[in-house]
Formats: structure tokens, C-alpha cells, sequence
């Protein structure tokens, strides 16, 4: 059973997204801020955030730089849930670690066909990431490289192009680039 | 018009009295007559004549020329020499002095009508001709803003004090000296080619510079006669440092006030979206799950609020063209002025 933390600062939301999200079979926690969550995580480390942005004190973002930079949730699935359109520059800075970017207001059915989605891709990545490194990847890459592929699915996703923003593209060699966009075009 | 008053100033009584008689015979008024430069000195001060004639040789311890000096530094009165000498010496001596005109006696009434006539005339353009240049003078002065009227030689005609000030130097080394480094140079650049441009288009040329933390409008325009020719130009420094604070302060301000709306559309469009998703929420658990209406409404207010993202989008573009063109250099430490009106 995949446990999901639920991180909004609108009670409501918490409430009847956890009741549904339980009645199909996740193990749901919730917190109401950035704080909160890092104190759950401190004891339970789930295996996906879906993160508000807009909170105070400690904002989404923040939160998110928070958990990456915590050795014990560094490599946590997170899912921004935000009533916010993202910048291209957030999109630069953090959609490297993110999974997917939904914007509220969204449908149950589309909110469980991400979460499916992300979870099989999850399993999938692990594939390529032990394909890619017993095929002669860098392993220090290896992160990188799933990190390009999130800032690159998101660009598109909101932008509808790859991204010329996207950091760290030099280090990627043209072969494994290649790789990803078949990758990004299966999905 | 007034009748002229002249002056008689001749040592033999008798020639005094016939130029008195043929100087009112020719429509003239005579305010008297004296035999010694002394006498004459006093009486233009006193009676201040428009014209005096004026012997050379006279009684008294000083000659005509020496007394015709002493008046024209003092009273400004022009002078016309009546003297029976003709020789060089005493002629190049009268010149020296920069006489009005100089008869020779004896003369006919003639001669005296002309020679009174064109001193008069000549002393009338000398007056008009120094008004002239008092006004050029007071209107340059008129304002602070450093001021040159300059020739198409790149020659300074006139200046104002402004621009004797600004240069570190005087009126008498800029007038009739050609444009001074600073001009043609540091820090305002004034080339050949662009004076050539504005003397042969007629046009106007604005620069601008900066200099000991003043920003300069370098305004050049030329002046056209009537007849189409530009002999001259004003070239004009007109200090813009509080327009240039002024645009400064809007550009930063128009900046927090677009950082300012994009954070109140972040706010606005969580806040609408929130509700949103919560009927939505409340949709899919509820008994109206299979009723497709509501979740048209939903998508109609989400696409309303989509609009509101595209503003937001559209205002970070120019936030970050504003921030990319027009932030203010690092080092720039000029400071800002207040756009508050004081209360009166």
C-alpha cells in the first residue's frame, strides 16, 4: 500500500482529498504546512508528497528545497498540487525534483491517473537507471539525467517547448539525450 | 522728434559764436560754449549734449582729444573735432581717440550738417549695437543653464556666466576663442561633424552627458536669418539630473509595482483555484457525481482565472525585461529623490 502526504493549508481539501484517496486504498497523511510536513517526514518517510505552494510560513518551494536537502528524503517522489501557474524560472530552478506539476482545479480521475502514472514511472526509472549505468552511464549522471527528463516533461507540459532554460544540459552526452527524448515521447 | 543739443567748445569767441549761429541755423540746438577742455568736461556732465564740437587747441591746461576721452569714458557722448589743424600728427593723435568725425576749418554749413548728421547716426547704431549685446548678455545670464552662442568657425560669440562657471573659466577667454576641449572633448562631445550637420540642415541636435554627477541635455539649434543663412548656433547645456532621478525612480517603481500585482495574481488565482478543487472534491464523492453541469461551471471559472495566469505571465516578461534594461548600475550611488509634493 503507497503512502501519500498530503501538504495544503486548505483544511477542506485535506480532508475529503485523504477520505477518497483512503477509500481507494492509499495510506493517506496529511499536514497543513511546510513545517508540519518536515516534521512528518522526520518520522515517516512516505513514498510521495503531493505539495501545495502557497502557504505561510514555509511556502511550497521552500518545502521542497527542504526535503531535497535532507539525506533521508532526498530521492522522495513529490508532486506539486498548486492553485498557481509555475514561472519558467521555477520550472528552471526546482522541476528538476518534481514528478509532475498539477494545477488545481482537477477532476478525482485525473488526480489517480497521475499518482498511477507517477508510480509506475517510479518503477520504471529504476529500470533505466540501473540500464543506464550497466550500459556505461556515469553514475553520477544518473540523477541529473532523470532530473533533465522532469524539467524537460514539464516545460512542455506548461510551455509546450523543452525548455532552453534547462541547467545542466552540456553534461548529458547527444546519445543519452537522444534516449530521452524516446523515453519522454513513450510517455 | 526732439531737437539735437550740441555742445561748442572752441577758444576764439568769434569762431565760437558763428558755429553757434550755423549749428541752430541748421535746426540744432546749442547748449552753450566753453573755451577750455575743463569747461567742457563739466558742461557735458551737466548739461549732457548728444553731440559736442570740440576744438583741439584750447585754453586751459588740457587739449580737446584729452578732454573728448575723459567724456566719452564718462558720459558717453559722441564728438566731432572742428580744428583748423591738418597735420598728420595731430589727425593720427584724433583718431586714437575714436572720434565721432573731424572737420576741417574753415567749413561750410554744409559740411557741418553732414558731419553732425552721420555722428549722430553712428553714435545712434553704436547705442543700439551695445543694447544689443546687453540684452544678448542678460538673456544668456537669464538662465542657469550654461549657454553658448558660437559661429559656424566652432568660435564662441557669447556666454553666459553659467558656462564660465561649469568650464573653470572666464567670459574673456571663451568669447571670440574657439570651442574649449570640454566642449569638442569630455564630456560633451561636440564634433565637427555634428556642428557641420546642424549648419547645414538647420536641424536640432540633442545629446546627453554626464558630468560631475549633473546630467546634461546637450541641445544644439541653429538660428536661421531671414534671408535662410545659419551663421549661428546656441548650443545649450540644460541640467536634466532630476528628470533623469525622476525616470530612474518611475522604472523602479513601475518595477515593485509589477513584482507587487504578480504576487496579488499568485495569491488571487490560489485562492479562487482552492474552492474550486474543494467542489470538485466534494463532486466526486457526492450525489452529484455523474452530473456533467457542475464540472462545466468549474471549468468555466478555472478558464476565467486561466486568463488572469496569461496576465501574470505576460507581467513577468516584463518584469524581467524591465529588470534586464533598466536596473540602475551597481555602483551608482546618486541615491533617490522623493516624488512626495511638500504640502504648502
Amino acid at each position: 500500500m503507497q503512502k501519500i502526504l498530503i501538504v495544503d493549508d486548505e483544511p477542506v481539501i485535506r480532508e475529503i482529498l485523504s477520505d477518497i484517496l483512503t477509500n481507494i486504498g492509499y495510506d493517506i497523511l496529511t499536514a497543513p504546512g511546510g513545517r508540519e510536513c518536515m516534521d512528518c517526514l522526520s518520522q515517516i518517510v512516505p513514498d510521495l508528497v503531493l505539495l501545495d505552494i502557497m502557504m505561510e510560513p514555509v511556502d511550497g518551494w521552500q518545502t521542497l528545497s527542504l526535503i531535497r536537502n535532507n539525506q533521508g528524503t532526498r530521492t522522495l517522489l513529490v508532486i506539486m498540487f498548486s492553485g498557481k501557474s509555475p514561472s519558467r524560472e521555477e520550472i528552471a530552478r526546482y522541476g528538476g525534483w518534481l514528478s509532475d506539476y498539477l494545477m488545481k482545479p482537477l477532476t478525482i480521475e485525473t488526480i489517480l491517473e497521475t499518482l498511477d502514472k507517477v508510480f509506475r514511472r517510479n518503477l520504471s526509472d529504476a529500470d533505466i537507471k540501473n540500464h543506464y549505468i550497466q550500459s556505461g552511464g556515469d553514475p553520477a549522471l544518473a540523477d541529473e539525467y532523470f532530473c533533465l527528463r522532469n524539467r524537460i516533461f514539464l516545460y512542455r507540459k506548461f510551455f509546450g517547448d523543452p525548455g532552453a532554460e534547462t541547467e545542466g544540459i552540456s553534461s548529458i552526452d547527444e546519445t543519452r539525450l537522444k534516449e530521452l527524448s524516446h523515453i519522454l515521447a513513450a510517455e | 522728434m526732439d531737437k539735437k543739443r550740441i555742445l561748442i567748445v572752441e577758444d576764439e569767441f568769434i569762431i565760437a559764436t558763428s558755429i553757434q549761429a550755423a549749428v541752430e541755423e541748421l535746426g540744432f540746438v546749442s547748449v552753450g560754449t566753453t573755451a577750455t577742455g575743463e569747461g567742457a568736461i563739466k558742461m557735458a556732465e551737466e548739461q549732457k549734449p548728444d553731440l559736442i564740437l570740440m576744438d583741439i587747441n584750447l585754453k586751459g591746461e588740457i587739449t580737446g582729444i584729452t578732454a573728448a576721452g575723459i567724456i566719452k569714458e564718462h558720459c558717453g557722448i559722441p564728438v566731432v573735432y572742428v580744428t583748423g589743424q591738418s597735420d598728420d600728427g595731430t589727425l593720427a593723435k584724433a583718431l586714437e581717440s575714436d572720434p565721432f568725425g573731424y572737420i576741417l576749418k574753415p567749413f561750410r554749413p554744409k559740411e557741418l550738417k553732414t558731419s553732425i548728421a552721420i555722428a549722430l547716426y553712428k553714435h545712434e547704431m553704436d547705442t543700439i549695437r551695445r543694447k544689443n549685446e546687453q540684452t544678448i548678455s542678460a538673456l544668456l545670464n537669464a538662465t542657469p543653464d550654461p549657454l553658448a552662442l558660437i559661429d559656424s568657425g566652432r568660435r564662441i560669440v557669447a556666454t553666459n556666466e553659467a558656462l564660465c562657471r561649469l568650464l573653470g573659466t572666464t567670459r574673456e577667454n571663451l568669447e571670440r576663442n574657439s570651442l574649449p576641449d570640454m566642449i569638442t572633448g569630455e564630456p560633451f562631445f561636440i564634433s565637427d561633424a555634428m556642428l557641420d550637420e546642424i549648419f547645414s540642415s538647420g536641424n536640432h541636435s540633442f545629446n546627453e552627458a554626464v558630468w560631475d554627477k549633473i546630467w546634461y541635455e546637450i541641445v544644439l539649434f541653429p538660428i536661421q536669418y531671414s534671408d535662410g543663412t545659419i551663421v549661428h548656433a546656441v548650443l545649450q547645456l540644460h541640467d536634466i539630473t532630476w528628470r533623469k532621478k525622476f525616470e530612474e525612480q518611475l522604472r523602479s517603481e513601475g518595477i515593485a509595482q509589477i513584482s507587487h500585482n504578480m504576487e496579488q495574481f499568485q495569491i488571487l488565482n490560489d485562492q479562487i483555484r482552492n474552492p474550486l478543487q474543494v467542489l470538485l472534491l466534494l463532486l466526486a464523492r457526492g450525489k452529484y457525481k455523474s452530473d456533467p453541469r457542475i464540472l462545466e461551471q468549474v471549468k468555466t471559472i478555472d478558464a476565467l482565472v486561466g486568463e488572469l495566469d496569461k496576465g501574470w505571465v505576460e507581467s513577468a516578461k516584463v518584469h524581467s525585461f524591465l529588470l534586464r534594461h533598466y536596473r540602475p548600475p551597481a555602483g551608482d550611488k546618486t541615491g533617490s529623490i522623493s516624488l512626495k509634493r511638500e504640502k504648502s
